[in-house]
């Protein structure tokens, strides 16, 4: 039986989907991604109660079910062959910004797992470290060392490869 | 000089040329969404229904169950209660009108039928003398006497017991 009320579930899908689909990419190819995200929307609409955090709760269920469904042999056999026809943007392309679309990708994508995903948390996801710590379970301190961290070496590697853009 | 949440000057800008990034367009759609949660909670309380249906069912079920496994007992089945067994008047050329035919209803005519299956044609009913040439008369093939005292057939047609 659902228990959130339609306006309150699209409210929260307009401002988290899309997100969300970025933060599960790092485990998930693209189509597996949005069916981890819609039913982590559907378990959302069937809890008994509101979480009192409903972003993060958001975050951390779609954690769980991503990497677990990662770790399936089976699917991620079915998703290397889907990925093959799939287009894997993570970003929208804006000729405003000063970081190219798949510059952030590629960027993304050479830092260690730990960092990428603090990375995407707390820049596309908008959540504070403290929000952080309760889905990663990992110290405050790590956290934020880990991002300070994947900021430095993004920017340096940014530098080594664009540096006129960045100056 | 560090920023309030500890970063430098350079990791801000950096944080922000970052954060002006877009996540590209989601394959989820916010319609199959709703569906999807519209869905399931139509399946649920469907799922309600189907089993209220099925208590229901069962009840029924068992409510019937004692009539038509009643339990035979001595020789007081042996003889047919009153305004079961109605024998035919009159002439036995002319045939039996409608209404005054043996017309067994199914409980009566299983019961019937497991007493004959139980103890031969033994068990069916005596006729009695003044109905000597009804229908129950000896020596009419027993099949017929079923076949007509079960189903009430019109077995008239040129027929002569």
């Amino acid at each position: 039986m659902v228990h959130v009320d339609a306006a309150a579930l699209g409210q929260w899908f307009g401002a988290y989907a899309a997100r969300l689909e970025l933060y599960a990419r790092q485990w998930l190819a693209p189509m597996e991604a949005a069916d981890a995200v819609q039913e982590v929307f559907l378990r959302l609409a069937a809890q008994k109660s509101q979480p009192q955090d409903v972003a993060a709760w958001l975050f951390a269920a779609l954690r769980n079910r991503a990497i677990s469904q990662a770790r399936s042999t089976a699917r991620r056999r079915n998703r290397e062959q889907r990925v093959a026809g799939q287009k894997d943007e993570w970003f929208a392309e804006d000729p405003a910004t000063a970081i190219d679309a798949a510059t952030a990708r590629r960027l993304l994508s050479e830092l260690p797992a730990e960092q990428r995903e603090v990375v995407l948390l707390k820049i596309w996801g908008g959540l504070s470290f403290r929000q952080i710590v309760e889905i990663v379970d990992r110290p405050l301190t790590s956290i934020r060392r880990e991002y300070l961290a994947a900021l430095d070496v993004m920017r340096e590697r940014m530098g080594e490869s664009c540096p006129k853009k960045m100056d | 000089m560090p920023e309030e949440n500890g970063l430098t000057h350079e990791q801000a800008a950096f944080e922000s040329a970052l954060s002006a990034l877009a996540p590209a367009a989601g394959l989820i759609s916010r319609d199959r969404l709703m569906f999807q949660a519209g869905r399931r909670a139509a399946g649920s309380s469907g799922w309600l229904w189907r089993c209220a249906t099925l208590l229901l069912a069962l009840g029924l079920g068992l409510s019937l169950m004692p009539r038509t496994g009643r339990p035979i007992r001595g020789n007081a089945l042996l003889q047919p209660t009153a305004g079961t067994l109605q024998l035919a008047q009159g002439p036995t050329t002319q045939p039996p009108r409608p209404d005054q035919r043996y017309r067994p209803t199914g409980a009566e005519y299983l019961h019937l039928r497991q007493l004959v299956l139980q103890r031969g044609v033994a068990a069916l009913p005596v006729p009695s003398e003044t109905s000597s040439d009804g229908p129950w008369t000896r020596g009419r093939p027993l099949a017929r006497l079923l076949n007509e005292h079960a189903w009430g057939t019109d077995d008239s047609k040129g027929e002569t017991p």
